[in-house]
């Protein structure tokens, strides 16, 4: 193909059906990409995001024992939601400093492709990652206190929503971090931050009058809420809007991880 | 011939303006030419690459790619220009075949065309024992090859390959340079080449341009290179065990440079070689030689006179 062919091409962007072909066919390139570089390390993955909810999981089940149902589903929910919160923070702040370290951006930044398609793999593959240890947290919690709930099916937008909504965190801090290091030790005190600020283990009216409102600023108090519901048998119209927040927090997380990550102006 | 690029005054600096990595600098290069880029380390060829390529955008100054302005656009260099870098790939986790297939198909073409390309890419570069193995596991020499070929594909019309040849065995390299030149001969692509070998670019690069601390301090074809520096042609001498020095009468042929005991370059002014070889012929005979040969200057002896001025001149 000439360049003046190529620079007419260009002109002619595709448009409708064969631009959303285009675009799913450059997501499932990227994916692949992404998906590659932890495939072989997802025993670690799955092992470091369970040791920290378990490890929570042995304790509580020992100093709360005999604890009533209610506290239990708030014990149980709350591990689920610090599992979830691993991979976003962890593994995606990791790659994506990485990344950065070691110029990787500038082989993206050299294709006809956004930036929004790479910052979504990302995001992606680290939500994928979320769900085995998301699922065993659910059942080690239900095990540990002989408490069997079949939870709604809904609980699938939650597993989803919620690593996504806090991708935002963890892809601002690979985008910001000077180098790989210190994007783990950001990661591990956003991680401490944002588990104890939010009410994932106790219900809100318990946490202090200034974290109650803090609370509602955190992806997980809407994560918790929302798991909470699908384990309670009932869902409300307050899960709808739990889905809701999370919807909004993700496409927010997503919307200023690419603004912010401008890889052609350094 | 139409320009693949128009730079004009480009001014890049990195640390809130302390470190100029390129100080004014102005280029050309033409639809169809293979360009080198030659300079020490820090001369500013990376930053110049991260310009061309759209990476980087400078502080001031004009880039045209084709026309198209990617100071401003610099997507555009997505579809016109590929590169291989020196940064590693964050593709170390696929195999050869599937790092040139995505790359392929990221670059636009089909599934079925990247297929295709990927597997006339690995046999015309003679990788097919290591296509099936993963980036990251392969040597420096089959990673280099790998490299270019994820260059290659996507079919782009320029191509930027920084070091192309580092790592890679004098079979390979040799491959690898007359791959470019049929490159640019059937396809007509324009390549621009950054590389320390000046020797091995000489045989492939049209113009040249010699970088030194952020500027353009020498550029053209490399016969117009030589004839800014010395002109004159070298005589290398190397003497028979112990024959004796004939130095009176190489001081008669032009300027001695003693390298060791036995091994001499003598500079001869380009109007007086013939008389030259005669007299070192009869006069001081073949017997008394172990080795003569006769050179003109070549891109590498270019390349350290003018940085070697421009080094002193900065001292």
């Amino acid at each position: 193909m000439t360049t003046q062919a190529r620079t007419l091409r260009m002109a002619v962007a595709p448009t409708g059906w064969a631009r959303l072909r285009r675009a799913l066919g450059t997501f499932g390139d990227l994916f692949f990409i992404q998906f590659s570089s932890v495939r072989t390390a997802w025993q670690w993955i799955f092992l470091i995001s369970s040791v920290l909810p378990l490890g929570l999981l042995f304790f509580l089940s020992i100093v709360a024992a005999g604890a009533h149902r209610g506290m239990i589903v708030y014990f149980i929910t709350g591990n689920v939601v610090v599992a979830l919160m691993m991979n976003p923070l962890f593994m995606l702040s990791g790659q994506l400093a990485w990344a950065r370290q070691s110029k990787a951006f500038d082989f993206y930044a050299g294709l006809p492709i956004s930036r929004t398609m790479v910052i979504l793999a990302a995001i992606s593959v680290s939500v994928l990652f979320s769900v085995p240890g998301t699922i065993f947290m659910l059942i080690a919690g239900m095990a540990l206190f002989h408490l069997w709930i079949v939870p709604s099916p809904l609980i699938v937008l939650i597993v989803l929503l919620s690593p996504t909504a806090l991708s935002g965190l963890g892809a601002s801090i690979g985008i910001l971090a000077p180098n790989q290091q210190v994007a783990g030790v950001i990661a591990n005190l956003v991680m401490v931050i944002v588990m104890f600020l939010s009410p994932i283990y106790t219900p809100l009216s318990r946490l202090p009058g200034l974290l109650q409102v803090t609370s509602h600023l955190l992806p997980p108090t809407y994560a918790a809420a929302g798991l909470r519901e699908t384990l309670g048998g009932h869902i409300s119209g307050e899960f709808w809007l739990d889905v809701l927040i999370l919807a909004v927090f993700s496409l927010a997380s997503i919307y200023l991880v690419t603004a912010r990550l401008d890889w052609r102006s350094r | 011939m139409t320009d693949a690029y128009d730079a004009r005054d480009l001014v890049k600096t990195y640390k809130s303006g302390k470190v100029r990595a390129l100080d004014g600098v102005s280029f050309r290069i033409e639809e169809g030419e293979i360009f080198g880029l030659l300079g020490p380390n820090g001369a500013g060829k990376s930053t110049l690459v991260g310009l061309i390529t759209g990476l980087l955008r400078p502080d001031s100054g004009t880039l045209l790619l084709h026309g198209n302005d990617i100071v401003r656009r610099p997507h555009i260099a997505t579809e016109i220009v590929s590169a291989m870098t020196q940064t590693s790939l964050p593709l170390g986790d696929l195999t050869v075949r599937e790092v040139l297939r995505v790359t392929g198909h990221l670059r636009g073409m089909t599934r079925r065309d990247a297929a295709d390309a990927a597997e006339s890419l690995i046999e015309r570069l003679g990788i097919a024992e290591v296509a099936g193995k993963l980036l990251n596991k392969t040597s420096g020499g089959q990673w280099r090859l790998a490299s270019i070929a994820t260059a290659l594909i996507g079919d782009r019309p320029i191509l930027v390959l920084d070091e192309p040849t580092n790592e890679l065995d004098p079979t390979n390299r040799r491959m690898v340079w007359e791959y470019l030149r049929r490159l640019k001969q059937q396809e007509g692509r324009t390549i621009i080449l950054v590389t320390h070998n000046v020797l091995e670019a000489e045989r492939v690069v049209e113009r040249v341009a010699i970088m030194h601390r952020g500027r353009i301090i020498a550029l053209g074809t490399p016969g117009e290179l030589k004839e800014q520096v010395d002109r004159r042609i070298r005589l290398e001498i190397s003497l028979a065990p112990g024959a004796e020095r004939p130095e009176r009468d190489l001081a008669l042929l032009g300027e001695v440079i003693p390298i060791t005991d036995r091994h001499l370059v003598v500079l001869v002014p380009r109007g007086d070689v013939e008389a030259a070889v005669s007299r070192v012929v009869h006069q001081i005979g073949l017997e008394r030689l172990d080795d003569f040969r006769i050179l003109t200057p070549s891109l590498e002896d270019v390349y350290i006179e003018i940085t070697g001025e421009a080094m002193e001149e900065a001292a």
